[in-house]
């Protein structure tokens, strides 16, 4: 059994689940932050604290948090790096929600040259320097979704990190 | 993150002590700070992470770097007390059976 079979019963029945059911099913719990970020990488470790707060009022256990911290990193990483070539002038979104079944994380971005499908798988057995963000992301997440918007050149990418189920007292268990 | 360099000549031994997040900021100062140091001979560089609690891609990206260019100059290149958040970005990546760690 996965670990989304076991977080979500119905994944095991139907394969699939719907993430906007999941959060609208507890809308009251939700919270929502909106951030802009620059192309400055400095901003990265602020994010990780914001990170680090919203896990401590969730009592998220270490491991999940570091999964989190890690994926939202190598995202925005990846748009300061590749993207914005690391021009502090240039400004991405960061948009984050988290209710009590789910972290929905969206980086949004403007990229007209960006083509997810061609980002390669990298070769573990012989390392080189660079290109383990994406391969991260995808083994740490539950879902990742890269979508983009060709006649504007906004890439969406979308991450999802389901947690525990919820004990009957409302925390994780 | 801060740095701290000690040297051991009788040994051959550079040793550098680690303390805070190694990301794609932090990476680049590690880096200049090391490289700086890198010299011809079996020296051992030792990278002490007892006190990172935070790696990414770009941190990992920096020690492979840091490592190929330690064995061009004949060196050997060491992680030690690596904290168990690292330990697990390092087996995600197979890292763990790349780097030599104590």
């Amino acid at each position: 059994m996965t670990r989304l079979e076991r977080i979500l019963p119905e994944v095991a029945v139907s394969g699939e689940y719907d993430i906007e059911r999941l959060i609208a099913s507890a809308p009251d719990k939700t919270t929502l932050v909106d951030l802009e970020l620059s192309g400055n990488p400095r901003c990265l470790a602020l994010v990780r604290r914001l990170l680090e707060a919203s896990a401590h009022s969730m009592l998220l256990d270490s491991v999940l948090l570091n999964d989190i911290k890690l994926a939202v990193t190598e995202a925005c990483t990846n748009v300061i790096k590749h993207a914005f070539k690391y021009d502090p002038s240039k400004r991405f979104g960061l948009n984050i929600q988290i209710s009590p079944t789910l972290y929905l994380i969206r980086v949004i971005y403007e990229d007209t040259e960006f083509k997810p499908d061609a980002i390669p798988l990298p070769d573990l057995n012989n390392i080189r320097v660079g290109g383990l963000g994406v391969y991260i992301i995808r083994n740490i997440m539950d879902d990742v979704v890269y979508s983009t918007d060709t006649p504007t050149g906004t890439v969406t990418l979308r991450m999802v990190k389901l947690l525990k189920p919820l004990s009957t007292t409302g925390g994780p268990k | 993150m801060k740095i701290e360099f000690q040297v051991d000549a009788v040994s051959q031994r550079k040793t550098f002590v680690l303390d805070g997040e190694l990301d794609v900021h932090q990476a680049k100062t590690l880096k200049s700070v090391v490289m700086e140091t890198i010299e011809e001979g079996v020296w051992t560089y030792v990278i002490e992470m007892g006190r990172v609690d935070y790696i990414d891609s770009s941190g990992l990206g920096m020690l492979v770097y840091l490592k190929k260019e330690i064995l061009r100059s004949q060196g050997r290149l060491v992680i030690s007390k690596p904290t168990e958040a690292v330990l697990n970005v390092f087996r995600l990546t197979k890292l763990n059976e790349f780097f030599e760690l104590s």
